[in-house]
């Protein structure tokens, strides 16, 4: 009796040691332990406000365009797909609000001036989004390549279209899409979320957090979500099985360019102002982070938390060279550093279960 | 009946014997200027296994391509329980009842079990997976099978030769597709996973399913089939029942030396 109770118990904890360390074994979880310890150190380093109550909200909204961004392509990723024109994109939508503004500014209705230059943004990144897709898949462009090419004709069609001027003569309404604080008033009811800063989190944050819940709802609760680790994993073996691996890779580069051209809205919004180089970098930061949280430059692997938690690793490590006073030319050496440290994590783990 | 009841008589079958499941007759098929396929045929019943041999590179691939709507024939007749279709794409076959287990498996490496069974048709509730459901029949099919998995939901990768063409298997019986269409089912296995292998499609065969099944390994042939369909240079030379003929038969079919 008392043998096989301690049999028992043996096999629970081993089946517990088991689900800890398979627990440790997840990139999202070891990426966790990794920014705590990350944040401690910073901390003790001498920035003892990174990442607390002031800071923290701060840094939400200065993430928040990214993570619109990094969410679809983390997906175009595991679809097996990259896409490199975002920032052209982004650029280029920016670019289109400004001239749009200059020229019908006082002609229409604020309001539906704002739907508009909105609308046209966005439509601005269907398009790109579409060319890549159909190019992609349709005639089997490299993607590589043709996202390379629609950055650069993006990028070209935003200087060529800004002409030189960067445009600053927006309807002042249109800031609220940055800016706007949704919770502020509940901050008037509750005090502590005016304590908290959560009432002062603006509309990005939320745009954000929508689009992670979308994101994870569709990849791991919905049919086409696996149908995209099915494309990605083995894109010949997933046609074979029915999927339709087409629609999902053009949905993939859709969705990517509409978020890189949300981006875009969201930055005009914030500076008011549409020079065609608001942004840069954007595609190197957000294809990082999602391979830094997990997503397999061959496809079929990765999560949304992964790309949430790479993308804030990113956006902590900025702010850290600059609350620490460090030169700012070292951040680009601590990411490149990072990154190379998840590749090079990735290939031994897989390495090791290849022999396994 | 028709010509295909015809042409099953010259190959030497009882008329009265049931009709075939499946009747692919003077299929032809091309790639741009390689003409893969020329006039194929061949057919399977119920509880029957048929086995289609030829060379490397004679078609039986794609003429199982054909069957399993991964390729569109160029010409030719497919009948299915004594009705003609068109075959466009992998559902239209898996809708006729027809499952096909590729030579390369066609798995997905990086998902687990579940995800590999339910590949093209998972199941939704209120438009969502349905997890549960089919974690649970998932198990129920791999404790059918009697393979030794780890778990459901084990990646692919992480699995021998042996279990993935489990997997494979399991993910067209699981369906209760009533034709299976096998592609060199134990080119990658050892000797005892082939073994395993082929009392799993003997299996398959007393649950009354018609199969079509390519091997190079001619004992196998020997050992599981019921009659045998040569294919040379895209043309189906002959079909052989297994109790008139032999291995060296067979292979002079194969190579076309008797033509010499
Ligand atoms: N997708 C394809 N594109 C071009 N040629 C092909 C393709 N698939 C098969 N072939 C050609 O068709 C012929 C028959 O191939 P296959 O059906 O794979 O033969 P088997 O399976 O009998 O070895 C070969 O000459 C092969 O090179
Ligand atoms: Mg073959």
């Amino acid at each position: 009796m008392a043998a096989s109770a301690d049999k028992v118990k043996d096999l629970d904890a081993a089946a517990a040691d088991t689900r800890l360390r398979r627990l440790l074994m997840q990139r999202e979880v070891q990426l966790l332990l990794v920014l705590v310890v990350f944040t401690l150190l910073v901390r003790a380093g001498g920035a003892k406000g990174f990442l607390g109550p002031t800071h923290f909200p701060i840094f939400l909204s200065q993430v928040a365009p990214d993570m619109l961004v990094v969410i679809p392509m983390a997906m175009l990723l595991i679809g097996g797909m990259f896409d490199l024109s975002v920032t052209g994109v982004a650029n280029l939508s920016v670019v289109l609000i400004g001239w749009t503004f200059s020229r019908l500014l006082g002609t229409l209705d604020d309001t539906l001036l704002i739907i508009l230059v909105v609308a046209i943004g966005l439509t601005a990144g269907l398009i790109v989004g579409a060319i890549n897709g159909l190019a992609v898949t349709r005639l089997r462009m490299n993607p590589l390549m043709t996202t390379l090419a629609t950055w650069w004709m993006a990028q070209g069609a935003a200087t060529g279209v800004a002409g030189g001027e960067s445009r600053h003569n927006f309807v002042g309404a249109f800031r609220d899409i940055a800016r706007h604080q949704p919770l502020q008033g509940l901050g008037e009811a509750f005090p502590f979320l005016q304590e908290m800063r959560i009432s002062t989190l603006p509309l990005p944050v939320f745009y954000a957090l929508i689009v992670i819940f979308l994101g994870w709802l569709v990849l791991t609760r919905t049919r086409f979500g696996w149908h995209i680790f099915a494309t990605g994993s083995d894109r010949q073996g997933a046609a074979l099985n029915g999927v339709n691996v087409n629609r999902v890779t053009l949905i993939g580069f859709i969705a990517t360019g509409m978020a890189a051209a949300m981006c875009g809205i969201v930055w005009a919004s914030r500076l008011t102002s549409a020079p065609p180089n608001t942004l840069g970098g954007l595609e190197l930061r957000v294809i990082a982070a999602a391979v830094i949280g997990g997503a397999a430059l061959t496809g079929g692997e990765g999560s949304v938390l992964g790309a949430v938690l790479g993308l804030f690793f990113m956006h902590m490590i900025r702010s850290a060279t600059i609350q620490l006073g460090l030169p700012v030319y070292w951040e680009f050496f601590v990411l490149g550093a990072v990154l190379f440290t998840a590749v090079a994590f990735d290939a031994w783990a897989k390495r090791r279960a290849d022999t396994q | 009946m028709d010509a295909a009841q015809a042409q099953l008589e010259r190959e030497g079958v009882d008329a009265s014997a049931p009709e075939p499941l499946l009747i692919a007759r003077n299929i032809s098929k091309s790639f741009g200027h390689v003409q893969a396929l020329s006039d194929a045929y061949v057919a399977v019943r119920a509880g029957e296994i048929v086995a289609l041999v030829g060379d490397n590179g004679a078609g039986k691939s794609t003429l199982i391509k054909v069957l399993s709507g991964a390729h569109r024939s160029d010409a030719g007749d497919i009948i299915v329980r004594g009705q003609r279709v068109t075959i466009n794409n992998p559902n239209d076959s898996f809708d006729l009842g027809i499952a096909t287990v590729y030579q390369d498996l066609a798995l997905l490496p990086s998902r687990d079990v579940v995800a590999n069974l339910y590949v093209g048709r998972e199941l939704t509730s209120r438009g969502l997976l349905d997890r549960r459901k089919m974690t649970e029949e998932a198990n129920r099919v791999v404790r059918q099978l009697r393979t030794n998995l780890p778990s459901v939901n084990t990646p692919v990768r992480f699995l021998s030769g042996g279990q993935r063409q489990a997997v494979a298997i399991a993910r067209v019986v699981h369906f209760g597709a009533e034709i299976l269409l096998l592609d060199e089912p134990t080119a990658a296995l050892g000797v005892k996973e082939s073994h395993e292998m082929l009392s799993l499609i003997e299996n398959l065969k007393e649950q009354n399913k018609g199969i079509i099944v390519v091997s190079h390994n001619l004992a196998h042939v020997f050992r599981i089939c019921d009659r045998i369909t040569v294919l040379r240079h895209g043309q189906t030379v002959g079909t052989l029942i297994k109790e008139d003929t032999d291995s060296t038969e067979v292979v002079r079919l194969i190579t076309g030396a008797d033509l010499l």
